[in-house]
């Protein structure tokens, strides 16, 4: 058996790299978290005030947002007035020295502040860029605000989503958000490469929210072509595309006796479900009177498939997660014990899993540290509230 | 920072032009992830099992293989017979990366990749394989690729509340994990070459990106003592206004407002300044307490309208709002055909078909869709060439039916 080539000193892919993340709710900074998990140096730009409206999302204890203190970790969290002239030269200072910038402003504001990728470009060549918008840089719609569950309902992915008999359904979190972070990480270790490994030229990446999902429902346009229309059909099977795929087994999720939901997969000739149960019985009626053990092996022996319907509590709590790495257990005085999501990567040695940073919380490191300046010009720019 | 390099001589336009994959996958996710090396000008070549190929090739739709394999190359070989050992060495020992749905353990009992270790030069593993498979002592469920969804958090978070568990129906959990497994081999690659190391391996079982995607679920059901469950087209908490009506002429329509200025801009669509004055949704806090009673306000105003009247008047009042388009509508939409989102494909053999475009789009680049998926093994004889073997061995080698060269 051949082994992984796997070696814990080895430092993070991405150490080394130093982005600007010009973030605001969800792509941006789920994009900037990506890139630290990866080992690079984030530093997040807020405004002078109340900062990111991501700080205040979900529910809060003792003045604590559990979600904020995952979206931080690991990034250098500063303040920057971008409407200030002396601002404006703070950051032309930073992207001077930087690898990456993301932003996901609305199209035409970073403009504005007269940041466009012409002019980054200019005063960084190397640099790469990645612009996250409701629907890209170009186009008809391009002025246009978006957010997430718009872009979902764009792409085709929602009409494939829930039962053809009632409304389509959105997924329970902030999904094109996030795919949008995914492929603009994805975008960006490209371009790294790209400049790193091919050329030595930065690149600019223009993701629009809705894109991703639209890739990656990449049957949807043939299908149409062909005359087999794609649209939700209650069959919770994720290669069914949205049509009669009468070859495909049956998909059903199921709840036990012992309340536990779970997804099962039954061979399915001319789309029966072939399980040996009471004559009269649906599915749903014979599993719930089985607990979740004895399901698992009555699905097992019959030829089917089965799998528990996880969610933050039994994700938490499972052994192959942890084993994986996916869970970091921890405490902090205010929130107590409990868990958050483990690195995509090997953590570089700053990590740390969960960070509730305040608004500016590193300013003084970040212009210390990356641009040189000593305490008293600091100190200046605090009182000009340029920082 | 940057470091000092000499650089290849890549082409300045193709991210990965000179990198050689080799694809060795039966399920979507690992085959998506080398998609995405193909669609940035990667050459990569799908090893396929003599006779009927890779799995992915027969999946259905039909057209599904066409997709997921445009821009790759057909290495057909009979790796039952005894003499193919030593090309799948050679098919190895020319690729700089490997990409497989088979976890490291099971790699001695795989036709292909048990060859790997008398190869002397070691690819980088890229593995995106289902959950469960590396670790099967802690994984006491099934490890079926089409039943990963539901290790994500993601079917526990969607559908109505109380109800059944509901997921998407394309393959999305598999396709985020080759993304996410793309993302980090590229990011390996590129240290490893600056360091001159050896690239270490890529492992990602298929909940692994949905899983981070949703970040806020763990802390969430361990701080407060209970997970958050699907709760309809409303966000998870209501922490944020989203949902969806239905409009006058039959039509879904979607809204959004993340802060405090898009919320009063779509009250005031809504109900006028009244609207936004009333104690009930006048702050952030108010509306997550009075949601429910703000969205049978939108979903009346909605329902008496039609949809471009809804959107019309969204544009007008600078609202977050779009249309739930099915797949007719977005072939015909304006702006997915001005972003060049649908490109048509020629195939081998019958009429060309749309598939979306590459995707993230980056200035300058050359990426884009050059082929539709393959014939088993019509690059077989080219592959072999490249790695030394004679004119007269390959066909020898077709004869004996060792390997198919996709000729007639």
């Amino acid at each position: 058996m051949t082994e992984q080539k796997f070696n814990a000193s080895r430092e993070a892919p991405l150490k080394g790299v130093t982005v600007i993340e010009l973030g605001t709710v969800i792509s941006g900074p789920f994009t900037g978290s990506l890139l630290a998990d990866l080992g690079a140096e984030v530093i997040k730009i807020e405004a002078p005030g109340r900062g990111d409206v991501q700080r205040f999302l979900g529910l809060k204890k003792d003045g604590v947002h559990p979600w904020w203190g995952v979206a931080a970790r690991n990034k250098r969290l500063m303040t920057l007035d971008l409407k200030h002239l002396e601002g404006k030269a703070i950051f032309e200072r930073l992207i001077r020295k930087a690898d990456v910038l993301v932003e996901n402003y609305r199209p035409g504001a970073l403009k504005k502040l007269g940041f466009d990728w012409s002019r980054v470009h200019e005063i960084n060549p190397g640099l790469v860029m990645v612009s996250i918008s409701g629907y890209g840089g170009t186009g008809p719609l391009a002025g246009r605000p978006g957010f997430g569950k718009v872009a979902e309902g764009f792409s085709g992915a929602v009409a494939l989503t829930g039962s053809p008999d009632e409304q389509p359904l959105f997924v329970g979190f902030s999904l094109a958000d996030t795919c949008s972070g995914m492929f603009a990480a994805f975008g960006i270790s490209l371009a790294l490469y790209h400049r790193d490994i091919q050329n030595g030229k930065g690149s600019w990446i223009d993701l629009a929210l809705y894109e991703p999902l639209f890739r990656m429902a990449e049957c949807q346009l043939a299908l149409e072509r062909s005359g087999a229309m794609p649209l939700r059909r209650s069959s919770n099977d994720p290669y069914g595309w949205g049509i009669e795929q009468p070859d495909r087994p049956v998909f059903k999720c199921v709840k036990a006796s012992d309340g536990q939901w779970l997804l099962l997969s039954l061979p399915s000739p001319k789309g029966n479900a072939t399980i040996a149960r009471p004559a009269g019985q649906s599915l749903e009626e014979w599993a719930e009177k089985l607990t979740s053990t004895e399901l698992r092996e009555a699905v097992l022996s019959a030829g089917g498939e089965i799998v528990p319907v996880m969610d933050g509590k039994s994700l938490a709590d499972h052994e192959y997660l942890k084993a994986c790495g996916d869970v970091v257990n921890l405490a902090t005085a205010e929130l107590g014990t409990f868990s958050a999501p483990g690195f995509i990567a090997t953590p570089g040695d700053k990590s740390v899993p969960f960070c509730n940073a305040s608004v500016g919380e590193h300013t003084e490191y970040v212009l210390s540290r990356h641009l040189g300046a000593s305490v008293d010009e600091i100190a200046r720019l605090r009182r000009e509230g340029v920082v | 920072m940057r470091s000092e390099q000499k650089f290849s001589a890549g082409s300045s336009r193709e991210a990965l032009a000179g990198l050689h994959v080799l694809e060795i996958s039966s399920t979507p996710g690992a085959s998506f992830s080398a998609a995405l090396f193909a669609d940035f000008n990667a050459s990569v070549y799908v090893g396929e099992s003599l006779p009927d190929g890779s799995a992915m090739r027969h999946r259905k739709p039909g057209m599904w293989w066409q997709i997921i394999a445009r821009n790759k190359k057909s290495i057909a070989v009979d790796t039952s017979h005894p003499d193919a050992g030593e090309i799948v060495r050679k098919l190895l020992s020319q690729a700089d990366v490997v990409i497989t749905d088979v976890p490291a353990r099971d790699r001695s009992n795989h036709p292909w990749l048990r060859e790997a270790v008398r190869v002397p030069h070691t690819p980088l593993f890229v593995e995106v394989f289902p959950t469960g498979a590396d670790q099967p002592a802690t994984w006491p469920w099934s490890r079926s690729s089409d039943l990963s969804a539901a290790s994500t958090g993601l079917m526990a978070l969607t559908g109505i509340a109380g109800k059944t568990p509901v997921q998407p129906e394309f393959p999305m959990t598999d396709y985020l994990a080759g993304t996410l497994a793309a993302t980090r081999a590229i990011a390996e690659l590129r240290r490893a070459k600056l360091v001159r190391e050896i690239a270490e391996d890529v492992a990602v079982p298929l909940h692994q990106a949905i899983f981070r995607m949703i970040e806020w679920q763990m802390p969430m059901a361990t701080v407060f003592g209970s997970p958050q469950l699907r709760n309809g087209n409303a966000f998870p908490m209501n922490y944020s206004i989203s949902n969806m009506h239905l409009t006058r002429d039959g039509n879904y329509v979607t809204f959004s407002a993340a802060n405090d200025a898009q919320a009063h801009k779509l009250m005031e669509m809504v109900g006028g300044k009244e609207l936004c004055e009333d104690p009930r949704f006048a702050s952030s806090e108010a509306r997550r307490r009075g949601l429910e009673d703000l969205y049978k306000i939108t979903e009346k105003w909605m329902a008496e309208r039609t949809l471009n009247e809804v959107l019309g008047a969204a544009s007008r009042h600078d609202v977050v709002a779009g249309p739930v388009h099915s797949t007719k509508n977005i072939v015909i939409d304006s702006h997915v055909e001005s972003r060049g989102n649908i490109v048509e494909v020629a195939t081998e053999s019958g009429p060309s078909i749309p598939m979306p475009g590459v995707v993230p789009r980056v200035e300058g680049w050359a990426a884009a869709v050059r082929s539709a998926g393959p014939s088993l093994g019509a690059h077989t004889a080219e592959a072999l060439t490249a790695c030394g073997f004679s004119e007269d061995f390959i066909s020898r080698a077709a004869a004996e039916g060792l390997v198919a060269t996709g000729f007639k």
